[in-house]
């Protein structure tokens, strides 16, 4: 089955995730210190593998679309909730979170607040999020992400690395300049107070977006949760005693592995209740979604 | 830095180099084209603002160069003197960012100056007292001297050679002493433009600043004496201008340029 993955500019049929893709992009969020640009490419990998598209397409998505698609991709997997824990003076709330609404959301960040064309008499700067590859380019100053290109009359030039975006910066009048650092400004103060969670009627909590390589993982984090030590264990059995092969296995969707996995937890289930026999007790740690705390 | 193989990228570069130009009126009443600064030109300004308060090396090399640099006149002779400089610096802080400044007072309140105000008052200033600006001369004995306000050369001569590789950083209440006495001198030292002894004239302009130093110490006290007169009478005109209200000036140096 394939699905419309929609970016910006361009909608791209995507097929389903695979157990197989979904064990990469697993492996590739999981611990404490992951390595942003391994976690991309395998993002990207997946991402060409599912539509076809060359790899700059995926290069080329600023950052607010790429985490679009990955949420995009979440809502095709494994539906468009996931729960969170809110923490309130130690008192824990669930939520369940609407990806459909988060991905809403990102659309008026990218249009509304970082988008924005600065008009000069003679060119127009255009300042717009920044692609994952940029941002994972270091630079020292942050605003420099942000300047996409530069309209002389009708031709559109790509500003497409941070070194190119200072070359040019710092040929333009200061005026100018300023101009782009004050717009870089108000969009850091508005996007931290642009609370995913104002749609839920929450305000004691705040839930952003940073356009930055971290937030993708962390959002990736969020919505992809299955521990990694969960999901080889349910490879385990459901290869030991629901006698699936592990390349058949690979080849579903999560969707069918999570259908075979609760599956073979209910059967287990009845058999420990019909026979006594402890050695047919083993039990398979079904993937209960791990719960993200606020 | 890797160099960008776009050439349509290049072409983009000179299509948005600065070639607008503004008008800042200098010490001789006449006003003289520049270019607008550029983010460059800004970074390099902020940044002067870690430098010795003593000396403004950093801050007044830097102004120095982008003043040559932003010139858009026929040429540039370093003929202009740090009071042209100081009316660039607020000229070109009008033209490229903005005519007002926030400062902020001690007690933490704020005043919002109009640096066109200033620039009105310094120019009005240099007009009704031309002859504390004017080049002057003295003799004593068998030497005479010419003074003036120094020129941006000469202030460029003396960065180069003497605060650039000098130890600016005090520590100690006998290093502070030295500084200030070396500072002092540099000061007269910068404002005496030739030296007549008997037949013989020196040009301080064609030899070294130690040159000049050695030259300048040997000079009778009197002499000495009359050329600070000189430039403390022409610093305090200038200082009064800067002063917005009591305890409050305008700073002249990199923070004048800072966003903050």
């Amino acid at each position: 089955m394939r699905f419309k993955l929609k970016t910006n500019d361009k909608v791209v049929l995507c097929k389903e995730l695979n157990v197989s893709l979904y064990k990469d992009l697993l492996k590739s969020t999981y611990g404490d210190e992951v390595d942003l640009p391994g976690f991309l490419d395998t993002i990207y990998d997946i991402l060409v593998s599912l539509t076809g598209e060359p790899i700059s397409f995926f290069q080329e998505l600023s950052v607010v679309e790429l985490l679009s698609c990955i949420l995009q991709l979440r809502i095709n997997t494994f539906g468009d909730r996931t729960k969170i824990n809110l923490t309130k003076e130690e008192a824990k709330t669930s939520l369940e979170l609407r990806i459909d609404w988060i991905i809403e959301d990102l659309n008026v960040i990218d249009k509304s607040i970082i988008s924005k064309t600065i008009e000069n008499e003679n060119f127009d700067i255009h300042l717009e999020p920044p692609t994952t590859q940029r941002l994972i380019e270091k630079t020292d100053e942050d605003y420099l992400y942000f300047v996409g290109g530069v309209t002389i009359g009708d031709k559109l030039i790509s500003i497409k690395t941070n070194t190119d975006a200072k070359l040019f910066v710092d040929k333009l009048p200061a005026k100018i300049a300023l101009d782009i650092v004050k717009h870089f400004e108000c969009v850091v103060k508005e996007l931290q107070n642009f609370s995913f969670l104002d749609r839920y009627g929450i305000v004691e909590q705040n839930f952003t977006f940073v356009p930055s390589a971290e937030s993708v993982l962390w959002f990736t984090k969020l919505v992809f949760n299955e521990p990694l030590d969960v999901f080889y264990d349910n490879l385990f059995y459901l290869a030991y005693l629901g006698h699936l092969q592990n390349s058949y296995i690979e080849s579903c969707t999560p969707g069918e592995y999570m259908y075979f996995v609760r599956k073979l937890e209910a059967i287990q289930a009845q058999q420990r209740q019909s026979d006594e026999t402890p050695n047919n007790s083993q039990v398979i740690g079904g993937r209960e979604e791990a719960i993200n705390d606020f | 830095m890797s160099e960008s193989p776009n050439k349509e990228f290049y072409d983009l570069l000179n299509s948005v180099s600065v070639t607008e130009t503004s008008d800042i009126t200098l010490s001789d009443g006449k006003a003289y084209k520049f270019r607008q600064l550029t983010t460059n030109n800004l970074k390099d300004l902020i940044k002067s603002v870690v430098d010795s308060p003593l000396t403004q090396s950093i801050f007044n090399s830097t102004v120095a160069r982008i003043m040559k640099e932003s010139y858009a006149g026929e040429s540039f002779g370093y003929e202009f003197s740090v009071i042209d400089r100081l009316l660039f610096v607020l000229g070109t802080r009008v033209a490229s960012i903005s005519p007002t400044i926030v400062l902020t007072k001690e007690d933490k309140t704020t005043v919002t100056v109009n640096i066109q105000d200033v620039i009105t008052k310094l120019v009005s200033t240099l007009g009704t007292n031309s002859q504390a600006f004017a080049n002057g001369s003295l003799s004593y004995n068998t030497i005479s001297i010419t003074y003036g306000v120094p020129t941006i050369a000469v202030e460029s001569q003396l960065n180069d050679e003497i605060y650039k590789n000098a130890e600016l950083d005090v520590q100690t209440p006998e290093q502070l002493r030295k500084l200030l006495g070396e500072t002092f001198i540099n000061e007269i030292a910068k404002s005496v433009n030739n030296v007549v002894v008997g037949d013989r004239s020196l040009d301080l302009s064609t030899v070294t600043f130690k040159s000049r130093l050695k030259t300048i110490e040997t000079l009778p006290a009197y002499l000495i004496s009359s050329v600070i007169q000189y430039i403390e009478q022409y610093k305090k005109l200038i200082e009064d201008n800067l002063v917005i209200e009591e305890g409050l000036s305008l700073p002249i140096d990199g923070s004048l340029f800072s966003l903050r």
